[in-house]
């Protein structure tokens, strides 16, 4: 599988690694090096390719590796090929009821703008207090219930104005 | 597997009001426990010194290899027991260490408290002690310095007392190595302690051997004899052969000690899926701000996941369905685990996906890790039509069966049929921990003091009282105090129920000695029971 990598913040590349004992065969958009690869006693990485000899110096931090190479910094960011696919779009804008229970809090107000993250209703069902939170920043068109009322699964608990981004 | 992106928001006012009470609930917890590890009155201090004994914290410090973890067991128990004094940790220290490059189980009497006289809960730490041993196949060292069951209490120490030494055998049997190091007089049926053991080591002076002591021989025979004539550590290592090796102090003692665990044979481990160690991406003090303060209040199971495991990085299983139990693979200390964590009363949905992770899981030999905020399974007419009873049972089945280790952390509220499914301590996980707000029992409190309370009243109705509002008022409190204290994980830890109550940033680091511990252990065949379709 080729990967994506971000260098910097901005232009991307499609990267295909192929590994042997003594480094390895880089596709970078297309075109093929072979790079023969040695770590030093110094912690640096000793990269030799197109027969020209580099010393190059990696920190990893999750998916994003900080390198000094070819008299520079680089941030590489490897992009999750899984990531960012998920649920619709408009998904974020109800809020639906978890389990059956009763509503202990109303938080917010229909018109109130919420920022995602934002507590909207709070429930409580099998012995459970539950925080609702905003999927994302809006505005609250609907709340059908009140403190106190009873609901079922899957009952509407707040719904937001359709998005416009 | 992907990290975890994590939507805590470390300003928010939840955060800090969580993050106060949680570190309020640690500085008593680490209070307790540097009381019980440490603070002993001068006299019972002295009276050790007087003897040229060492306290067993000093003891283990010359035992363990410096540098290295020890995970000591139920630190808290017996703290809530009703006895006649505070017998700290139960009078015994257990734990699992590194002595000379192996893993092994530490067993130590605490002679600073009534001379190390066995209570109850203390033969019940020992005997969970010798039990994890054997599960594990942990070498035990025993650090003998007891004077014997406390005789007050001995009907309920007399058949625990019994079957440690059953234990000792049936660990024998399993090819577990025991070492015992006598340090003072091991007198009845503590003499089998290093009788029963590979190895044993005696101190000339102090320890003494033997199954009746000096006064009941004078009592029984007549005969005057001084204790080191009688079982001494020459007579036992010269005469009798009784013990194998007699030294002149402790300290030469434990160093001989080190030196036979060191002599012992290297088992393998069981293969699992591992890789390089990679610290957690997010901090993990930041639980103290994630876990509500308020046993009621719910949270993001996977936020605790994000700190607990290498690079925060998790590979969620059918993340759309039953989405009340977060279910995936993770790396914990380079070992790859199945985790089990609650989002939210148990549903059908959630219970088959349990099912199916757990049986995946046991055909790839993936240890499991439960994390527990379990309320009970999803109750009412609805559910019970479309089977939730019989999906839960399924749940139970696969888990009660699978051949690989469990691993159980009580996070916040374990109640009810939740906890069996998710391997409470009736299910027999190798380990299970507590964290120090947690609850656990088979309803909460509320509950229990909402419907004992009514069945009280219907029972002073049919008597022809009526008890006026105040009086159920009273009976309410009553019953919610009493369900409070019984409920709360340090009566829980007193009792044995658990193996440990942990600071939360702590459980990275103990499951990762109580995961290697579990590997010494073949998983064996797989072997599972019938599910009701």
């Amino acid at each position: 599988m080729k990967l994506t990598a971000e260098l910097g913040a901005g232009a991307r590349h499609q990267v295909a690694l192929v590994r042997d004992a003594r480094g390895g065969r880089v596709e970078f958009d297309g075109a093929v090096f072979d790079v023969v690869m040695e770590n030093k006693p110094d912690g640096a990485l000793e990269l030799t390719l197109n027969g020209h000899t580099h010393a190059v110096w990696v920190a990893q931090h999750g998916e994003t590796a900080y390198v000094h190479a070819f008299g520079r910094a680089w941030t590489v960011t490897l992009r999750d090929p899984v990531r960012g696919g998920g649920a619709d779009a408009d998904e974020g804008d109800i809020c639906v009821a978890p389990m059956p229970g009763t509503v202990i809090e109303v938080a917010v107000a229909v018109g109130e703008r919420v920022s995602a993250g934002q507590t909207m209703i709070v429930i409580e069902s099998m012995k459970m207090q539950l925080n609702l939170e905003a999927d994302r920043d809006g505005i609250v068109a609907e709340i059908p219930c009140a403190k106190g009322d009873l609901f079922d699964r899957d009952a509407l608990l707040v719904r937001l104005e359709a998005g416009k981004e | 597997m992907r990290r975890i992106e994590s939507r805590i928001n470390t300003r928010s006012e939840s955060f800090r009001t969580n993050r106060a009470h949680n570190l309020r609930v640690r500085e008593e917890f680490l209070a307790m426990m540097q009381d019980v590890r440490h603070h002993r009155p001068e006299r019972d201090i002295k009276r050790l010194r007087d003897q040229g004994k060492l306290l067993v914290r000093e003891r283990l410090d010359l035992l363990l290899d410096p540098g290295t973890p020890f995970l000591e067991l139920s630190p808290l128990a017996a703290n809530h027991a009703k006895y006649d004094a505070h017998i700290k940790g139960a009078g015994v220290v257990s734990g699992i260490g590194v002595v000379n490059g192996r893993e092994v189980m530490v067993l130590a009497n605490d002679s600073t408290i009534k001379g190390g006289a066995v209570y109850p809960l203390g033969a019940k730490k020992s005997i969970r002690a010798l039990k994890i041993a054997l599960e594990n196949r942990l070498p035990i060292v025993h650090l003998v310095d007891s004077a014997g069951a406390y005789l007050p209490m001995q009907m309920d120490i007399f058949h625990e007392g019994g079957h440690m030494f059953y234990s000792q055998c049936r660990l024998s049997a399993a090819g577990v190595e025991q070492v015992a190091v006598a340090l003072g007089h091991c007198t009845a049926g503590g003499a089998y302690v290093p009788t029963l053991s590979d190895y044993s080591i005696m101190v000339r002076g102090s320890s003494g051997v033997f199954l009746g002591g000096p006064p009941l021989v004078k009592a029984a025979t007549g005969e005057d004899i001084s204790a080191a004539e009688l079982g001494g550590a020459d007579v036992h290592t010269r005469i009798s052969g009784t013990a194998d090796y007699a030294v002149d102090s402790e300290t030469q003692g434990i160093a001989l000690a080190r030196e036979i665990v060191g002599t012992l044979r290297r088992g393998t481990k069981q293969t699992v899926d591992r890789r390089e160690p990679e610290a957690p991406y997010y901090d993990p003090e930041e639980l103290y701000g994630i876990i509500p303060d308020d046993i009621k209040k719910q949270f993001d199971m996977r936020e605790v996941i994000a700190r607990l495991v290498d690079g925060s990085l998790f590979h969620e299983y059918k993340p759309d369905y039953g989405t009340t139990l977060v279910c995936g693979y993770a790396y914990l200390w380079g070992y790859k685990i199945g985790i089990l964590a609650n989002n939210g009363v148990l549903f059908s949905e959630a219970a088959q996906k349990a099912t199916s992770f757990m049986q995946l899981c046991d055909r790839d030999g993936v240890p499991l890790l439960f994390l527990h905020n379990i309320t009970g399974f999803m109750i009412g007419r609805d559910y019970e039509h479309r089977g939730i009873t019989k999906d839960g049972a399924k749940m139970i089945m696969v888990q009660s069966n699978v051949r690989v280790p469990k691993f159980s952390v009580l996070c916040h509220a374990s109640f009810g049929a939740g906890n069996y499914g998710m391997a409470g301590r009736g299910y027999d996980p190798r380990f299970l921990f507590a964290w120090p707000h947690s609850q656990c029992a088979t309803m909460g409190a509320e509950q229990a003091a909402k419907t004992l309370s009514q069945i009280k009243i219907a029972a002073l109705a049919r008597e022809g009282k009526q008890p006026d509002p105040a009086e159920i008022q009273t009976i309410h409190e009553q019953i919610h105090h009493d369900y409070t204290r019984s409920n709360s994980v340090y009566y829980q830890t007193s009792e044995l129920r658990d193996d440990g109550v942990l600071d939360m940033v702590d459980t990275r680091n103990a499951l990762g000695v109580a995961l290697s511990a579990a590997l010494n252990a073949p998983f064996g065949e797989r072997q599972q029971g019938i599910l009701r379709i």
